[in-house]
């Protein structure tokens, strides 16, 4: 009997089982179930899809409670209540000096 | 999922209509598949009746080695009933089954390489149906040619013309790209008709 293989497959079915093979999976399987110890706390608690839920959620809602709350993010830091009093000559030379773009005199020389 | 009529992939878009196979074992494992997850130990019963045969089949086209494939079967029931707590979150319990039986396959074959050196030859991976008699002498002549493939192309080509499964879910339960499990059943197939040519 000739033909093309994948023609000369159709219509054979699965392999028989061998005999035994149901009990003894069965049974390996219910010895699994009788020898896992059971869960503890924290597994449950990292396997708890409640748990996770309850975390996203506070992360969103912190993340939302930092962008919504109003005044905090663009204030100076206060200082240290024991550092002394900054002197206004060294604040003077201590900030960084601006170029004032009004004071910048435009060009007007021919191009070279 | 759609598995009447799949693309070739090299053939000229041809539409080729997979095999036929009887439906419904997949929908039969998932209610057993949620008691176990409950703790009912008794649907492990309901899981062997829906897909043992099954189980025992990929296990055999991939080992080529029916003692390796009882240990498969055994080993994929542990498995399930160790991680009992997660199976609530499978969604397609058939194919979590099937691709478990063959990462077990395949971790058996290779601890046991030296074993498969040479294919038994009384191994039947496939049964002829009953009332055919002429199809028995048929089904031990496409065993021995099946048991001289490699274990992946056998096990694409069982996958395919045997069980009845498309490209994609044989991808998916052997972890490559739909490409290469259709790629492997066309290689196989090659092969297997040489063998059944008499040139090897």
């Amino acid at each position: 009997m000739k033909g093309r293989p994948d023609k000369r497959l159709r219509g054979f079915g699965l392999p028989p089982l061998p005999d035994g093979l149901g009990e003894a999976s069965l049974l390996a399987a219910r010895e699994a179930l009788s020898a896992a110890p059971p869960s503890d706390v924290w597994t449950r608690l990292v396997c708890s899809r409640t748990a996770r839920l309850a975390w996203a959620a506070c992360v969103a809602l912190l993340f939302f409670l930092h962008l919504a709350l109003p005044g905090r993010a663009g204030q100076e830091r206060p200082a240290s209540p024991g550092s002394p009093p900054l002197d206004p000559e060294v604040g003077a030379v201590a900030t960084l000096p601006r170029i004032d773009e009004r004071a910048l005199v435009p060009y007007s020389g021919a191009p070279s | 999922m759609d598995t009447m009529v799949e693309r070739a992939p090299l053939a000229l878009n041809v539409p080729v209509p997979a095999p036929a196979r009887p439906a419904g074992w997949e929908e039969a494992l998932r209610p057993p598949f949620e008691a176990l997850a409950r703790g009912d130990h008794t649907a492990l019963e309901a899981i062997w009746e829906a897909a043992g045969s099954r189980l025992y089949a990929i296990a055999l086209w991939r080992t080529g080695d029916e003692q390796d494939a009882r240990d498969v079967v055994q080993e994929v029931f542990v498995r399930l009933a160790s991680r009992r707590q997660d199976l609530s979150r499978v969604r397609t319990p058939h194919l979590w089954l099937l691709t478990v039986a063959h990462r077990v396959a395949v971790d058996l074959t290779r601890r046991r390489s030296v074993r498969l050196a040479e294919p038994l030859d009384s191994v039947r991976f496939l049964a002829a149906p009953e009332r055919n008699p002429e199809s028995r002498a048929d089904e031990a002549e496409l065993s021995r040619a099946l048991a001289r493939l490699p274990g992946a192309q056998r096990e694409a080509v069982s996958l395919r013309h045997i069980a009845g499964h498309s490209f994609r879910e044989i991808g998916l339960i052997t972890g490559v790209p739909t490409f290469t499990a259709a790629s492997r059943c066309r290689l196989g197939l090659a092969r297997l008709r040489r063998l059944l040519e008499g040139n090897p």
